[in-house]
């Protein structure tokens, strides 16, 4: 594809929703997320002339954008994946701290107390709107292994979903 | 979460009554030819360093309101140096290694205040403490798990709330600390 | 179960909706890209090719080498001073990445000093000041 600065700013603009998203629902921050989605344009700036068409570019940058948001995430060290007894547990203290961020809905924040990889495919269905097939092909992972993420976020979620109530009942 | 304010606090009190001790280089205090084997077996790593120059430069751009508290803390460091690697599988690191690491901290300069070993070091915690006539004028964290291994060196004067503050505004519920030195959860 | 997951795939559809990039983030993106092209001085490569291959200039190539060279010291400051701003966004984001990671692993000692030890783990030992 052509690399000028016009066409360039223009693939920017079209994109730049989706890409920080991916990277704000992978890593929950803000900051890092601008961070991420910035490296991922300038890395498209460097590949563009490799991708044939505005379809590979979407592609491209989807896939990129999960990679090195769950990249980031991995240095960061910021382990999410804690069991939903436990998330029960933290709850009640994160209600208290408000250590959520006010911008970020319930889904949202939910989503950031699953295991990275989870967290990535979950994105890929449901905010990009890919079935499991296309998930397998993009991240590069077993259809399988798509499907068992699929599955037991959903199931993490809805159990997390329940305490949520249960704890902001209690008070 | 409470404890390790309190063992901090503890700390703080313990060694600003300490001898007076001799400052020390401001690099990462264990030789960078570890450091470099840890990166070639890492799958990811993050490395960081910045030495008062770079502070100095960073904190001329962080201006924005979400910036304030980073900026406050590092304007009177020397120097925040962090080592961070992921492996893709466990046994990437040795207790021989780790013992190594532990030595530079040996010295008279440095105090550890926090300090957990478990069987072959797959999740230890040590926090030393480096006094500097009789101020705290650093600290050093080493937090090892089975496929990762974290070091961190804050060069320059640290107080318990500098501590808290990070904590608060980069990722933990923020700590406070009352006035009759109690440390409380937000 | 069904409906149950049901339900909660269309609140995951609704709520998971793109958000917009931060104001000016596409700006700040084109700025950083530019930084990756070619140095400046090769742009004015067309003025070079032009003033060369003939014995003699023109008086209006030499007038517009000068001007060139004006123009290219102009943006050569232009240039040093994006330059540093660049590279000190990247220092501001190093020193925040550093104090994530700090934070992080203060969380994770102290998470290790308030776990339970575990009857199945050899005799862990926790000590302090």
């Amino acid at each position: 594809m052509d690399d000028s600065p016009q066409q360039f700013r223009e693939l920017v603009e079209q994109h730049q929703s989706r890409v920080y998203s991916i990277a704000l629902r992978i890593l929950g921050d803000t900051g890092a997320a601008e961070e991420v989605a910035q490296d991922v344009f300038l890395e498209l700036h460097r590949t563009l002339r490799r991708l044939e068409g505005e379809q590979h570019v979407s592609s491209w940058l989807r896939k990129v954008a999960c990679h090195r948001a769950t990249d980031a995430l991995r240095r960061r060290a910021a382990r999410a994946d804690m069991a939903a007894e436990e998330f029960c547990d933290e709850i009640a203290h994160q209600a208290e701290a408000q250590e959520f961020s006010p911008l970020m809905n319930r889904v949202e924040q939910l989503l950031l107390t699953l295991p990275a990889q989870q967290r990535a495919v979950m994105v890929m269905r449901y905010q990009e709107d890919l079935e499991p097939e296309d998930i397998a092909i993009e991240l590069g992972m077993p259809l399988a292994t798509v499907r068992s993420h699929l599955h037991r976020a959903l199931k993490l979620l809805r159990q997390k979903a329940q305490c949520t109530l249960k704890e902001y009942s209690r008070g | 979460m409470r404890r390790i304010w309190i063992y901090l606090l503890i700390g703080f009190s313990c060694l600003t009554a300490a001898l007076p001790a001799v400052a020390q280089s401001g690099e990462m205090p264990f030789p960078a030819s570890l450091q470099k084997e840890l990166a070639a077996r890492a799958s990811s790593y993050s490395e960081v360093t910045l030495d008062r120059k770079m502070l100095g430069f960073a904190s001329q751009f962080m201006n924005s309101q979400k910036d304030a508290e980073g900026k406050r803390i590092v304007a009177k460091l020397k120097g925040v140096y962090v080592r961070s690697y992921n492996f893709a599988k466990p046994g990437q690191y040795t207790l021989a290694e780790l013992a190594s690491i532990r030595q530079h901290f040996q010295g008279p300069d440095w105090t550890p205040i926090v300090k957990q070993r478990t069987q072959n070091a797959t999740d230890d915690s040590d926090i030393y403490m480096k006094m500097v006539n009789g101020q705290v004028e650093g600290m050093f964290i080493l937090n090892s798990q089975p496929k990762e291994l974290d070091f961190v060196y804050i060069d320059g004067p640290i107080r318990p709330q500098d501590l808290a503050d990070i904590s608060g505004n980069f990722g933990i519920p923020q700590v406070k600390t009352g006035q009759n030195g109690k440390v409380t959860h937000k | 179960m069904v409906e149950e997951f049901d339900e909660l795939e269309r609140e995951l559809r609704e709520q998971l909706q793109p958000r917009s990039a931060p104001p000016g983030f596409a700006a700040r993106v084109v700025a950083r890209a530019a930084e990756q092209q070619p140095d400046a001085a090769s742009r004015f490569a067309w003025l070079r090719g032009n003033s060369s291959g003939s014995g003699t200039r023109h008086p209006v190539w030499q007038w517009a080498t000068v001007a060139a060279a004006a123009v290219a010291m102009l943006l050569g400051g232009v240039e040093h001073q994006h330059q540093q701003r660049i590279e000190g966004e990247h220092a501001r984001a190093q020193v925040m990445l550093a104090l994530r990671i700090t934070a992080a692993t203060l969380k994770d000692v102290n998470e290790k000093i308030n776990q339970p030890v575990q009857a199945s783990q050899a005799p862990n030992t926790v000590e302090s000041r």
